[in-house]
């Protein structure tokens, strides 16, 4: 399993790749697919269209170069920005088309039951940021996991709970607030 | 926590919709403290994909990948060429003022209907054809907007880009939205300025009215030929006047 085993290997192949090394791209995605692939999948729900958005991913990352600063996150977590970003843009174009996957089909996809070995592995931030979350209202934590491995809007999200739109900005942005306060503490 | 944090947080987690989002991501161009906002939410909440279990690409992914990479990057060559010659283009062309802009628009509009004259260099001329003109606001409808007129007699486009900043690491680019072709590129746009481009003849021959077109943000020196293009930061149609 390359993918957990070597966080500092793939910081260290993106900077390689930022430094021009082009060859290094090839590592980066041994180090990183199938954590990419994963969110690619959560958020459009289909296996070939996430394939593609795992397929821009790395072209974009190739193209545009490495800009990954080590400081600042984990670079998983870089790539798995990128990458849920490439989804949701192709998410919404499908939705703007008329070719929404439906709900219940997205959310038959496998999501957030950890296996054993991934508890092993999770990173301390993961950890800090479950905990963190647990200290908001269920429906705030609900419509911030939904957001983000959902690909959900606020309008979407007041819809599916059947709330005004100005009540759900209410309760994310509360939520967003206290979950600042809980990861700085 | 300030609104602009909750913006950025609102933007990395991308709650708003389409047309918030893109006025917002707007902003990012000209905002480098709001850019850093949101690269520090995104830091804060990708740890959530962690409890994803990791999905094994197809054996076939990789090979495409490799593929696409190299193709665009023999595309970049020839790509680069064409940049350089409009970017020699934007050179000859730049323009001092607003006000030689506007002297352009109002000379073409009116001499139009009245010469009879020939084509400009390399374009087609059309007794008929409008001026055309778009604006497309950036960041907000109330806030800077890059302006675009289309001197059909001379095939040229007059940019005023004075209401877009660079931010040092990205450039601009502008694209015809074509339909059942897809986004022609016009080439990057020089922030803060105006520049008179003469667009080639295959280009200047799909410049109608109500035609989109779109600013992206894009790695210096644009967008890589084959890519994808970078994420939308302004739009606007051609009308004429």
């Amino acid at each position: 399993m390359p993918v957990a085993d070597s966080p500092d290997d793939l910081a260290a192949a993106l900077g390689r790749l930022a430094a021009g090394d082009a060859a290094s791209l090839e590592q980066v995605y041994q180090l990183s697919a199938p954590q990419v692939l994963a969110i690619c999948l959560r958020i459009l729900g289909d296996r070939a269209e996430a394939e593609d958005a795992l397929h821009d991913t790395y072209v974009r990352l190739a193209n545009n170069g490495s800009r990954y600063q080590g400081g600042r996150g984990s670079a998983i977590g870089w790539l798995v920005t990128m990458a849920r970003n490439l989804s949701i843009d192709r998410l919404r174009s499908r939705r703007s088309r008329g070719l929404s996957v439906p709900v219940a089909a997205a959310e038959s996809i496998p999501d957030g039951e950890p296996t054993a070995e991934q508890q092993l592995l999770k990173q301390e931030a993961a950890t800090r940021l479950d905990g963190c979350l647990g200290t908001l209202d269920d429906i705030q934590q609900g419509a911030i996991r939904s957001a983000f491995f959902n690909g959900q809007t606020y309008q979407q999200l007041a819809e599916e709970r059947g709330v005004p739109l100005g009540t759900m900005k209410s309760w994310v942005r509360r939520g967003l607030a206290r979950l600042k306060d809980c990861l700085e503490q | 926590m300030t609104e602009r944090e909750l913006l950025a947080a609102e933007l990395a987690l991308r709650l708003l919709s389409d047309e918030d989002h893109a006025a917002a991501a707007a902003q990012l161009v000209s905002d480098p403290e709001l850019a850093r906002l949101v690269a520090e939410w995104d830091a804060r909440l990708a740890p959530l994909a962690a409890d994803l279990p990791p999905v094994e690409p197809a054996p076939t992914t990789w090979p495409h990948i490799a593929a696409s990479v190299r193709a665009n990057s023999a595309g970049n060559d020839n790509r680069a060429d064409e940049t350089d010659a409009l970017r020699r283009r934007l050179r000859v062309w730049q323009w001092g003022s607003a006000a030689a802009a506007a002297a352009a628009l109002v000379v073409g509009y009116l001499s139009a209907p009245l010469l009879e004259r020939g084509p400009g260099a390399g374009g087609r001329f059309d007794p008929g054809a409008p001026v055309l003109v778009a604006s497309l606001p950036v960041g907000s409808e109330t806030g800077p907007r890059l302006g675009l007129t289309y001197l059909p007699r001379s095939s040229d486009l007059v940019v005023e880009a004075a209401g877009v900043a660079g931010d040092g690491t990205h450039d601009h680019e502008l694209w015809l939205v074509v339909p059942g072709t897809g986004p022609l590129s016009m080439g990057v746009i020089a922030p803060g300025k105006q520049a008179r481009v003469h667009l080639p003849p295959e280009l200047a021959a799909r410049v109608t009215a109500g035609l989109d077109v779109v600013l992206t943000r894009e790695p210096l020196g644009g967008a890589p030929a084959g890519g994808v293009a970078g994420p939308v930061v302004a739009s606007g149609k051609f009308s004429t006047i």
